[in-house]
């Protein structure tokens, strides 16, 4: 057991600004290798006790590695871990949950049959006789919620609970045993923005109550709002450590890319073309348990970035998969340059039409993982010339395809004989948009394309997107108002399977925005007119 | 059901490697999971008190020993070979031909009719009964495949179940028009027309021309799965069928032609099985291709070339189980232990890649 050595009389809060700031965890030199890839090399951080810390990067800079390393596991080859000044050995992570250091991953490890209070209590259930006791395991939940002001339902299956309060029951599940210090890997990738609201109030609380916090995060305005101190990591070095009250975005961004780049710099509207794509009154059921489409009407021109806002599971999935042909409407009309094809949509005939998809769920559906990155960028171009000679795929020119579009795209590593599901994240949907953007499609239907991406990746994202609207009208789903507001010229808000607004993107503010994901409909004049009186 | 997912030389991809260690992880799987096999059953083998050592010299002695022994190899491989064949062009596409038994007694079936009753010139008589035979087998594998194409109906069973009605179907038409009156222990066909045997080239036992045709066909499969426009989009709809459907690939027509495709070598099966060995059709003739065919389709890795060395080893276990029995007295079954236990480990194996696939996912960054 750890003894807190905090100053009698003071709050964690008055410790800080008292400046007397006690290092809980410092690395020296600290290096973990995968066979000859270094992740981490030499690293010397300090985390100071009662902080929030934020730790930003690019994908596969090293921050889940190093963060690994504090939650035992990884063991690293070489440096040291100090834990209140005393050297530790986390071999494993039992070992740094007993030293007071616990981790919520970005991918959840909850048991969806269990309820809340049975997953919280499950590395060290009460129990008399083997079995559990499910009363003490509830009143010691609703009083770990209390304390921290994590709301949860403790008799709730978790099956039932919404993203938002999955991810507190996994905090809640780590605050179990007490840590002294909470690490969390990426935790608002998944959050709708009023949810990712709610976590930064509760990561307030938990440092009021003393904890200290580590956070991984892509999101800059997240830093910025409430991390004390910030680590920018590249290649496996941290090559940026100072409090976030001497640094601003556009600094952290470029630190994390090692280049400048604009993170605010929004293109202006193009020059809007002709009539692509209309849907009409489009209706249809949704897939097990999600909402459908009710009565969906939407017209896309080329020459315009169409943005659908939307907090998700309010139809955006339903909606895509009516344009992109893998779902069929029950009522309503799908009209392409005029011409009625709703009862001729397939993927292929979407395809043929012109419309490419970058899918919302990467490996799922954009990629056939265990096939090679070759096989998976020749898709579609297999079908023509030069690919296609006759019956066969011509090696030669499916290797040069797939060589360019690797080049072009800068997907890493570019080994286009390993499969697919060898590459990050990142990687994998540099991979789906090289394949997708070949062609001149007409129209881009984009799901989240940058979920999980590094912001530099992002930016190249972007910049493709953009570059492709002359030619095209792009369609972007995205639950990040951010890149909605950034993108589109056009911005439609779906709630509960409708379109409940629209408007050109100039006129809105995230504000008002997140008001209408929320459902709250208001004219925007009446807003406006709200805001002028306010003022 | 992607059975051919996480394969050896996959592994061997990912690791970016080539040369010595990808032959060395495509080979790693077959040759552990048969070691390991051999060892389980030299472990029963002496809880029998029977020194495994002597098991496996009789068995090599009866594979590869004598002429007799390699002609007997020769023959089981040629069957075992294109079972190996059809059910791994079943895993390239996702899916499970359980029935390949059906698929065989119809294809001897029907290669046996145009054994008797067709008159062709000698040269074209077997080919014609082989092709004949492997259309029977493409037509009885539709019936599921249809079923899964517009009834989402499990292949696995369905196919299994059609076993049962091809055993009835061939049964019947030849106790009604054209059975052996000769005969009477045992069902069984007219013989064949002379010029409809196909031709053997050894000196002793029944190793046929037909041991070329299942290499080539299995090399000709092979080729196609690989370099062909409808191989790969096979291919990709196996690997993801939710990609294929999204990227616009064929994917119904796609599955129902590799389902046919391994029917159809499987109706060979039966074709060579009752042209050449029996000369005639032979109630139940089929010893168990249908479950071998699983065998020497793990053992091949999910590589359809694989297939030919996978078939020969097993054509080895076959031929060499006999010298067993006579030489030590020991049941002919300890090959099916040992064929099992490879079986098991080669699961196994599987599972590990799964579990490593997993630990990777996690432990990624």
């Amino acid at each position: 057991m750890v003894v807190r050595r905090q100053v009698p009389g003071h709050s964690a809060g008055e410790v800080r600004e008292l400046g007397m700031i006690q290092p809980i965890i410092e690395l020296i030199g600290v290096t973990k290798r995968f066979g000859s890839f270094v992740a981490n090399d030499a690293i010397d951080l300090r985390i100071n006790e009662g902080e929030i810390h934020a730790i930003v990067g690019e994908n596969g800079a090293g921050k889940s590695t190093l963060m690994k390393t504090l939650a035992g596991l990884h063991v690293p080859e070489e440096g040291r871990v100090l834990l209140r000044g005393q050297d530790v050995e986390l071999r494993n992570p039992e070992i740094a949950m007993s030293k007071g250091i616990a981790m919520v991953h970005q991918h959840f490890s909850l048991i969806d049959a269990l309820d809340v209070a049975e997953n919280v209590v499950i590395s060290d259930p009460p129990r008399r006789f083997g079995v559990l006791r499910r009363k003490v395991a509830v009143a010691r939940v609703v009083e770990l919620s209390r304390t921290y002001g994590l709301d949860v339902d403790p008799k709730r299956r978790v099956a039932e609970c919404r993203v938002g309060v999955q991810q507190r029951v996994e905090i809640l599940k780590a605050l179990y045993r007490s840590p002294e210090v909470l690490i969390l890997d990426e935790p608002t990738a998944v959050l709708t923005p009023q949810e990712t609201q709610a976590l930064i109030d509760n990561l307030r609380g938990l440092r009021e109550k003393g904890k200290t916090i580590i956070f991984i995060t892509h999101k800059l305005k997240e830093v910025m709002a409430v991390a004390d101190r910030v680590t920018v990591m590249r290649a496996g070095s941290v090559v940026l450590n100072v409090p976030v009250a001497e640094t601003n975005s556009s600094a952290l961004a470029n630190a994390m890319v090692g280049r400048s780049i604009s993170v605010e710099a929004r293109a202006k509207t193009g020059q809007l073309g002709a009539e692509l794509a209309r849907l009409e009154e489009v209706c249809r059921d949704g897939t097990s348990g999600s909402v459908g489409l009710d009565h969906v009407s939407l017209t896309l021109r080329r020459g315009e970035v169409v943005g659908i806002a939307g907090v998700e599971g309010n139809g955006q999935s339903e909606l895509i998969e009516v344009i992109t042909g893998m779902h069929m409407p029950a009522a309503g009309r799908v009209i392409l340059q005029g011409e009625d094809v709703t009862s001729r949509a397939s993927p292929l005939f979407m395809r043929q039409r012109g419309i490419a998809h970058i899918p919302e769920d990467r490996i799922a559906t954009g990629l056939a993982t265990t096939a090679t990155l070759l096989d998976n960028l020749i898709t579609g171009a297999h079908g023509v010339k030069p690919i296609a000679r006759g019956p066969w795929i011509d090696q030669a020119s499916a290797r040069a395809h797939a060589q360019r579009l690797v080049r072009e795209f800068d997907v890493r590593p570019g080994n286009i004989a390993a499969d697919a599901g060898s590459l990050s994240g990142g990687n994998m949907q540099k991979a789906i948009i090289a394949r997708e953007l070949e062609g001149d499609p007409q129209i881009i239907v984009a799901a989240h394309p940058t979920r999980g991406v590094d912001i530099g990746a992002a930016e190249f994202v972007y910049s493709q997107l953009l570059a492709r609207r002359e030619r095209a009208c792009v369609l972007l789903v995205s639950s990040d108002l951010d890149e909605i507001l950034r993108l589109s010229d056009r911005i439609l808000v779906m709630y509960r399977g409708a379109v409940i607004a629209e408007s050109d993107a100039d006129s809105l503010t995230t504000e008002q925005l997140g008001l209408l994901m929320a459902g709250i409909r208001r004219e925007p004049q009446c807003v406006a007119d709200a805001q002028g009186a306010a003022l | 059901m992607s059975m051919g997912s996480t394969t050896g030389a996959a592994l061997a991809q990912r690791r970016g490697s080539t040369g010595f260690f990808r032959v060395w992880h495509t080979l790693q799987m077959p040759l552990l999971a048969t070691l390991a096999g051999l060892l389980l059953t030299s472990a029963l083998l002496l809880v029998i008190q029977v020194n495994p050592l002597d098991v496996y010299a009789a068995l090599l002695r009866g594979a590869l020993g004598s002429v007799f022994g390699i002609s007997s190899t020769l023959r089981w491989a040629t069957p075992l070979i294109l079972a190996g064949v059809a059910v791994t062009i079943g895993f390239k596409a996702g899916l499970f031909n359980a029935g390949l038994s059906g698929q065989i007694y119809l294809g001897g079936l029907v290669g046996s009719i145009i054994g008797f009753a067709v008159v062709l010139p000698a040269g074209l008589h077997p080919a014609v009964a082989i092709i004949g035979g492997g259309l029977a087998g493409a037509i009885w594998a539709l019936i599921p495949a249809l079923l899964l194409r517009y009834f989402g109906a499990s292949e696995i069973v369905t196919s299994l179940m059609l076993w049962y009605v091809a055993i009835g179907i061939s049964d019947f038409l030849v106790r009604q028009f054209f059975r052996d009156p000769t005969s009477a222990a045992f069902l069984m066909s007219v013989k064949v027309a002379p010029d409809a045997v196909l031709p053997s080239f050894f000196p002793v036992g029944n190793v046929s021309v037909m041991l070329f045709v299942s290499a080539g066909v299995a090399l000709l499969a092979w080729y196609l799965m690989a370099r062909s426009k409808i191989g790969y989009e096979v291919r990709m709809t196996g690997a993801n069928p939710r990609f294929a459907f999204y990227a616009g690939l064929p994917t119904a027509r796609r599955l129902v032609l590799a389902f046919c495709a391994s029917g159809f070598v499987a109706g060979m099966i039966g074709a060579a099985e009752s042209i050449g060995i029996n000369q005639r059709f032979v109630s139940q003739f089929d010893p168990g291709f249908g479950f071998d065919g699983f065998l020497v389709a793990l053992l091949a890795n999910g590589s359809i070339a694989g297939c030919i060395p996978a078939g020969f080893f097993l054509g080895i276990l076959k031929a060499g189980s006999m010298e067993i029995e006579r030489t030590l007295g020991v049941s002919k079954s300890i090959i099916w232990i040992l064929q099992g236990s490879i079986i098991l480990f080669v699961s196994a194996y599987r599972l590990r890649d799964r579990i490593n696939a997993l630990f990777a996912h996690l432990t990624r960054r």
